[in-house]
């Protein structure tokens, strides 16, 4: 009965956490990464309260409205002016918050871990049947219990949250009878946010308080609200239930599998049901990632799209081959690494800005490729050729797995069942500490050796290592790029314009969509296999979900309307990131704060504004 | 510009982005600008000063372990400090690059790399995550740097060790026959163990290492049960009803401070320490100075930095003027010792050479404020004089627990021996080259 009550205790939390996303995602169509860190920045204002008032009541009644407060100015600021393009925008922009949170976290309190004094009237505990309940278990069922009955009475007796849900069921019906939807939405996302405060607080009874503890409570929040069904409350509050009790229980019996388990039911449920045990389907509007330029080839008169494309491609391989020339040491280095990434960005790129796919499954492809031709190279062979082989094979049937689970679903589902596969495939990696070296990764890993016949070539040089990448990622693009510009490619483009209006030309679209994810997929785990060696080590860090937001990332910097725009955007990632934490210990302030900046003024990315340019300029 | 429409948007605003551009980009170019400009300026400045020793601190400096390294890194800083208004080393100045790590292996390799290319330090130091010492061992391997390190690590980081690599810290074993050390000679009736194991190869080494010390002490045929956990894990509550089932003698805890600081709160109300006596590994200045009041008594692992040991009082009152608060972690003063041994090895040396530093390094005795070492010529880990396991409870005046009772245990009934390092570690003799 203890484990029972114990995992009720966490299961509330969660459910007022969940709710607060719930809100968020049902009523705004928002998938809101930042929603754990508001969730610990609920816990940090509980902690600055009760150290400078002596309070915790006071703290309980503060940090949800502050956090509230804080909510509803992202809204206002950063989100609203978002919702008219492609939700990846809404998603980088929270993506681009936890950073910046996590950095005004650490300047104001620190970077210490802190912890907040439990009221005396919470501090007991008190028997059961024989067990023992903490006093504190029962005020966070209690918080718990009386939120589910607010948001009840809110959403079902108030006219504020009837026309919220209104507007969640249509919004331009409901802007058209004159409901102020802006309005309203700020104030939901308020309420959404406030809830994540409150959880903060009712966390700060329990745990350490250090950013990054969210972590965890993010993804569980966010099964939660896929499995309970998105805009019910009541399916928030049962799947709470099941998923806090799992966690208690399956750590206990299962303690292998307990992480594992939810995100096996995320997947069946995100395959299977995707509204949920109680919900109904997210409103999705399918709006183009970015408008199209026109073709800048025009703006050459001499010169096709194709040759103009084959053109400006042979000149920056042209120049990559130079660069080590008259680069320092270190800048041939990371440009070996940023070719690696650029050829994950591309693939990704293939996915997003050629077919409309937003996937955040990409990390776990990658993490497939890396992993295999690791274990190959340390454990089976020094044969390169047929370790790459193994790697290929491996992550592409990861790929055919996630492709064939997932084309199904569209637009956000389809993230959301991406997400939960690289969820999974991470808690696999994770657990499986034998053969991965779990958290810690494998290190030792032994630079290429290429055999030819009877002839040998070792990569081992810095300089060797760069023109062995360059030769490959090369390749791989030529190749891509050959299929995008195939009729194949002109398809998938018309799948992105708009997938109906394909389908009703008679060309099956799942099937293509399904073609180029495992295209992706392919070159995804190339990027995995050739990074590998490279680094000489793999952590399972590489296929956490999280990792899928740099491709992502990359893609809109350098442009997603072209095949080269995700490495030019790689490029630029690379080399501010790379300065921006060799000069401030807040990079993730700054680098927040740019991410921002990029998803809200600058959609098209450089290679688009540098066609928008050349457009304009010609016809001037 | 564009207007706005505000009935007809569907949530819809508009953003003004010429007159934001324009803004933010005559403050960004400024911003760049002092940047990028700064460090340019100062080589003009200093041109004729003589050229600075660099070394390279690689260090968490963001995301959970943040505290333990933002500590440290103000331990080296101090010892920087000092470094450099005495004169510095053999009459150059000494300049420490810090980079974070994230306690990401692939990000340490590449600020590794950067360190050593772009900035051609003479040493590279670094770090607390144990994957991510391995990884900067084999990179300055590769390199041919100097690595070492003053951090707890667990066994599998010294696998891979070389002839440029040293480190300093207590390692995973040490620490675990502290623990056993005492509880032969303050609980020598102790039959039933229970360690609480994080679920990752830090946790894993650490109870393979209790284990093995266990067996091969006078508490040998004592069972030891493992309770592993997540790492970040939010719920203990099923842990602790197993441990409380269980009914151990001694709980041995091997989390860091964050999954520390929540077991120890949420187990309260089950009062596990009551019933039996805890014995944490080290690190325990974060986990007191975070629970505060709320702290229990517990048996901990003391780097000789603790702000209870001699030499740590001294350190704190160091970092108490500069910064204008007690020391966050123990380790910090290693940090700052770690600074003083390199000093000491170059000018031992005589010359900024790998080999000749490290030559230096072996065998080098140092006296400082994480107590004294001496440097093993074969393995290049540390000898102490003792090490020091305390128990933990409130002392007037201090802001957080320390140490009201200290064991300190013979260092030879603890250190890894040479001939265990070989066998133990794989390390053969001479290093891999």
């Amino acid at each position: 009965m203890a484990y029972v009550i114990n995992g009720l205790t966490f299961a509330m939390m969660l459910f007022v956490l969940s709710a607060g996303l719930n809100i968020i995602l049902g009523f705004l169509g928002v998938l809101n990464f930042a929603h754990g860190a508001l969730f610990i920045l609920g816990a940090y204002v509980t902690y600055a309260v009760t150290q400078t008032l002596g309070d915790f009541w006071l703290g309980l009644l503060i940090a949800p409205l502050v956090v509230g407060l804080f909510g509803m100015l992202i809204e206002f600021v950063f989100l609203r002016p978002l919702y008219k393009r492609h939700h990846v925008y809404t998603i980088l922009l929270t993506f681009g918050l936890i950073l910046v949170i996590y950095d005004i976290i650490k300047i104001i309190w620190g970077s210490d871990v802190k912890t907040v004094v439990t009221p005396p009237l919470l501090s007991g505990s008190f028997t059961l049947f024989g067990e023992i309940i903490p006093v504190a278990s029962v005020f966070i069922i209690l918080v718990g219990v009386l939120t589910a009955g607010g948001l009840w009475f809110i959403f079902k007796k108030t006219t504020f949250g009837k026309i919220l849900t209104a507007i969640s069921l249509d919004r331009e019906i409901a802007n058209a009878l004159g409901f102020n939807v802006a309005r309203r939405g700020t104030l939901a996302f308020g309420l959404g946010a406030l809830l994540a405060g409150l959880a903060g607080v009712l966390g700060s009874l329990k745990l350490s308080i250090a950013a990054g503890v969210d972590a965890e409570f993010l993804i569980y929040s966010f099964a939660i609200v896929v499995i309970g069904g998105v805009g019910s409350f009541r399916g928030t509050l049962l799947a709470s239930l099941i998923v806090g009790e799992m966690s208690v229980l399956g750590g206990v019996f299962l303690p292998e599998l307990s992480m594992s388990l939810i995100f096996v039911l995320l997947v069946v449920f995100l395959t299977l049901y995707p509204r949920g045990m109680f919900g109904r389907e997210i409103e999705q509007m399918h709006v183009p990632v970015v408008p199209y330029l026109g073709n800048v080839a025009t703006a050459f008169q001499r010169l096709s799209a194709t040759q103009l494309s084959l053109l400006s491609s042979l000149l920056v391989v042209a120049l990559l081959v130079v660069a080590p020339l008259a680069l320092p040491k270190y800048w041939t280095y990371l440009l070996a690494e940023i070719m690696v990434f650029a050829l994950f960005a591309i693939s990704f790129n293939v996915l997003f800005g050629f077919t409309g796919m937003l996937s955040f499954g990409q990390a776990s492809i990658f993490g497939a490729g890396a992993y295999t031709i690791s274990l190959m190279l340390i454990h089976v062979t020094g044969n390169w050729w047929l370790a790459f082989a193994a790697s290929l094979v491996i992550s592409t049937g990861v790929a055919v797995i996630i492709g064939l689970m997932s084309i199904h679903r569209s637009e956000i589902y389809f993230g959301m069942l991406t997400m939960a596969f690289a969820m999974l495939f991470y808690s696999i990696i994770y657990k499986w500490n034998s053969l991965t070296g779990g958290a810690d990764g494998l290190s030792g890993i032994p630079s290429p050796v290429l055999k030819f016949g009877f002839t040998e070539v070792e990569i081992l040089t810095p300089l060797a290592n760069y023109y062995f990448i360059l030769v490959v990622v090369a390749i791989c693009y030529f190749i891509l790029r050959t299929i995008m510009n195939s009729p194949f490619g002109q398809v998938l483009l018309a799948i992105r314009e708009n997938p109906t209006r394909t389908e009703f030309l008679g060309l099956p679209v799942k099937k293509y969509k399904f073609i180029a994810f495992v295209i992706a997929g392919v070159f995804t785990g190339v990027a995995g296999a050739l990074f590998a060696p490279f680094a000489g080590t793999i952590d399972a860090l590489a296929s956490h979900w999280s990792k899928s937001g740099e491709p992502i990332f990359m893609s809109l910097i350098g442009g997603i309307s072209t095949l080269i725009g995700p490495g030019v955007g790689t490029l630029f990632y690379y080399v501010l990131h790379s300065y921006i934490v060799s000069i401030t210990e807040y990079w993730q302030l700054v680098m927040g704060s740019i991410l921002i900046t990029v998803v809200m003024l600058f959609p098209m990315g450089i290679t688009g504004y540098a066609k928008k340019f050349i457009l304009s300029f010609k016809s001037s | 510009m564009a207007k706005k429409d505000k009935k007809s948007t569907l949530m819809g605003g508009h953003i003004d982005r010429r007159g934001f551009f324009k803004k933010s980009g005559l403050i960004s170019a400024g911003a760049v600008g002092a940047t990028l400009f700064s460090p340019l300026g100062t080589p003009f400045i200093h041109a004729k000063a003589k050229e600075p020793i660099k070394v390279g601190f690689c260090e968490v400096l963001s995301g959970l372990f943040a505290g333990i390294g933002t500590a440290e890194q103000k331990g080296a800083m101090l010892a920087e400090k000092h470094i450099n208004a005495s004169g510095g080393i053999m009459g150059r100045p000494l300049k420490v690059i810090y980079e974070d790590t994230q306690c990401k292996a692939q990000d340490a390799a590449r600020v590794a790399k950067r360190l050593i290319l772009e900035e051609d330090i003479v040493a590279l130091h670094g770090e607390t995550c144990t994957s991510v010492t391995k990884v900067l061992s084999q990179v300055a391997r590769k390199y041919g740097i100097l690595h070492w390190d003053y951090e707890v690590d667990g066994t599998s980081a010294y696998k891979e060790m070389h002839k440029l690599d040293f480190r300093l810290g207590d390692d995973g074993p040490t620490q675990m026959r502290g623990v056993v050390r005492l509880a032969e000679r303050k609980y020598p009736k102790f039959k039933k163990w229970a360690v609480l194991v994080p679920d990752y190869a830090w946790g894993h080494d650490c109870l393979k290492d209790f284990q093995d010390a266990v067996a091969n002490s006078t508490l040998k045929g004592g069972e030891v049960k493992p309770f592993l956990h997540k790492f970040g894990e939010a719920d203990f509550s099923g842990i602790i009803q197993q441990i409380a089932d269980y009914q151990p003698d001694g709980l041995v805890t091997i989390s860091w401070a964050g999954d520390m600081v929540t077991f120890l709160r949420q187990q309260k109300p089950y009062k596990l320490y009551d019933k039996m006596v805890g014995f944490h590994y080290g690190n325990s200045v974060g986990i007191c100075k975070a629970m505060g009041d709320q702290m229990v008594p517990l048996w901990s692992g003391m780097d000789q930095g603790h702000p209870s040991l001699p030499p740590g009082k001294k350190f704190n009152e160091l970092y108490q003027k500069a910064y204008g608060e007690w020391v966050s972690e123990d380790t910090a003063a290693c940090y700052y010792d770690s600074l003083m041994i390199l000093k000491k090895a170059i000018e031992k040396a005589g010359e900024t050479k790998p080999m000749a530093m490290a030559k230096a390094m072996e065998g080098l005795e140092y006296s400082g404020y994480a107590g004294w070492l001496k440097i093993r010529e074969m393995s290049h880990l540390p000898i102490k004089k003792a090490y020091h396991m305390g128990y933990m409870g409130p002392v007037p005046g201090a802001p957080y627990w320390l140490a009201t009772e200290i064991v300190p245990i013979p260092y030879g009934e603890v250190m890894v021996t040479d001939g265990e390092a070989r066998d133990k570690f794989g390390m053969p003799i001479p290093f891999k080259s």
